[in-house]
């Protein structure tokens, strides 16, 4: 059941300017309801986009088209410094010799995606680089290497997915520094190995990947990362993306078919009825789907508690090793162990 | 009560009030998710919600809505895009 509001949002959003009003009654749609809707989805610049291009301002209350063209105006300028910095700042990656390459919002805005640039919100400039040139960044950038965390993990001795976030000294927009793409335990699925032809080419600056590689990205991302895979999630500025990309080849029925996680992506979204797509929906096609979709989650899940219990092995090592840390960790169980007899088990371990 | 009404006439250092500027941003600003303007003006949103009664730039750049009246506040979209 989509809400009156998300399926006028949808219309706005996909459909041409005669089918805004398809399946909606105008004078039903809560107009408080939408902005709560739109801005959680960080939409509200688009929708004010979408509403003037398709010449369909005379459907709302002044009012509501004022705010949202503020918060549009507010954007597009925000996005004019980001992509001036983000220029600035390919330039100075080149001079030190460092390949980069821009992904996300900042790459889709550099490849001229969307038809205005007020439409995307954009948190950050986001890139990737080589491993190699990890250290060289960092004098580069002049990363505070104090922000190193003490804490033993697992995935420590993986690479980071990136760098802390930054903002350079009177730069307004926040820069993230990507050595992957997917955190450590989703590499197997999606990595930086992609990318190798683009890191083979000749150094240069402002380089954007292909429209194939930002289409897989955008989908890893949100099904993976941001657990669309495992919830019932839809991310309106995913889609968005998606549908602006337009990848024709990307979205022949094929190329999703054979890879679960753009099938699922597609498949929730299959209700707003966006893309034209006709997904296999036989009894044993959507039986194959399930099993493979609860296999996939049940080995997602046993990474978790193989992560989990060797994080406490390793902070078992940690306080065996090392003599401050076990020194704070006594003087802690000290102060509670009477009540707790758990601790005060551990406490009488660590003693002996 | 006293304060609230402190809150909404006190003066911010560039001459607008936080009732003037509620009612510059129109009554869907109450309605906004914050991550809209954590992203539009992230060091600002962060002042702001570290300290409330802080005045106004610009419309858009405050956070009254960070209430969320209706309770109905989607997800905001986690971090692809950023």
């Amino acid at each position: 059941m989509i809400a009156l509001e998300e399926k006028f949002l949808v219309n706005i959003l996909y459909r041409p300017a005669s089918e805004i009003l398809n399946g909606v009654d105008i004078n039903t749609i809560n107009f408080e309801k939408l902005i709560t809707l739109t801005s959680g989805h960080l939409m509200l610049p688009a929708l004010f986009f979408n509403i003037q291009k398709k010449k369909a301002t005379y459907l709302f209350p002044e009012d509501f088209i004022d705010y949202i063209k503020g918060i549009y105006a507010i954007n597009k300028a925000r996005n004019e410094i980001l992509l001036e910095e983000a220029k600035e700042l390919s330039e100075l990656l080149v001079e030190h010799n460092i390949k980069h390459i821009f992904l996300k919002g900042t790459a889709l805005l550099l490849s001229n995606v969307f038809e205005d640039i007020g439409e995307r919100m954009i948190g950050d400039i986001d890139f990737i680089i080589q491993h190699k040139d990890e250290e060289k960044i960092k004098k580069v950038l002049k990363y505070n290497n104090n922000c190193k965390s003490e804490k033993l993990n697992l995935w420590r001795l993986f690479k980071p997915t990136h760098l802390p976030k930054l903002v350079r000294e009177n730069k307004t927009i926040a820069i993230e520094t990507h050595l992957e793409l997917l955190e450590p335990k989703h590499r197997w699925i999606f990595n930086s190995k992609v990318l190798s032809n683009y890191f083979n080419e000749e150094l240069k600056t402002i380089k954007t990947p292909t429209t194939s590689f930002l289409f897989d990205h955008c989908i890893y991302a949100l099904q993976i990362r941001d657990k669309g895979f495992f919830i019932p999630y839809h991310g309106h500025r995913s889609i968005y993306d998606i549908y602006k990309l337009d990848c024709k080849n990307s979205l022949k029925i094929n190329n999703i078919k054979k890879d679960i996680f753009k099938k699922h992506f597609f498949i929730t979204i299959e209700k707003f009825n966006i893309f034209n797509l006709r997904l296999p929906s036989s009894f044993w096609s959507i039986y194959q789907d399930k099993i493979l979709r609860f296999l996939t989650i049940a080995s997602f899940k046993i990474l978790t508690v193989i992560e989990r219990n060797s994080n406490k092995i390793l902070i078992l090592i940690q306080l065996l090793c090392n003599n401050e840390l076990r020194k704070r960790a006594l003087n802690k169980i000290r102060i509670h162990y009477h009540h707790k007899t758990l601790l005060n088990y551990t406490y009488r371990w660590l003693i002996g | 009560m006293k304060d609230d009404s402190k809150d909404l006439t006190e003066k911010a250092p560039h001459g607008i009030t936080r009732k003037e500027a509620l009612q510059k941003m129109g009554k869907y600003a109450a309605f906004t998710v914050m991550g809209t303007f954590v992203i539009l003006n992230p060091k600002k949103a962060q002042a702001q919600s570290a300290d409330p009664g802080a005045g106004l730039d610009a419309p858009g750049t405050d956070d009254p809505g960070s209430d969320d009246p209706g309770g109905a506040t989607p997800p905001i979209p986690p971090g692809w895009g950023g």
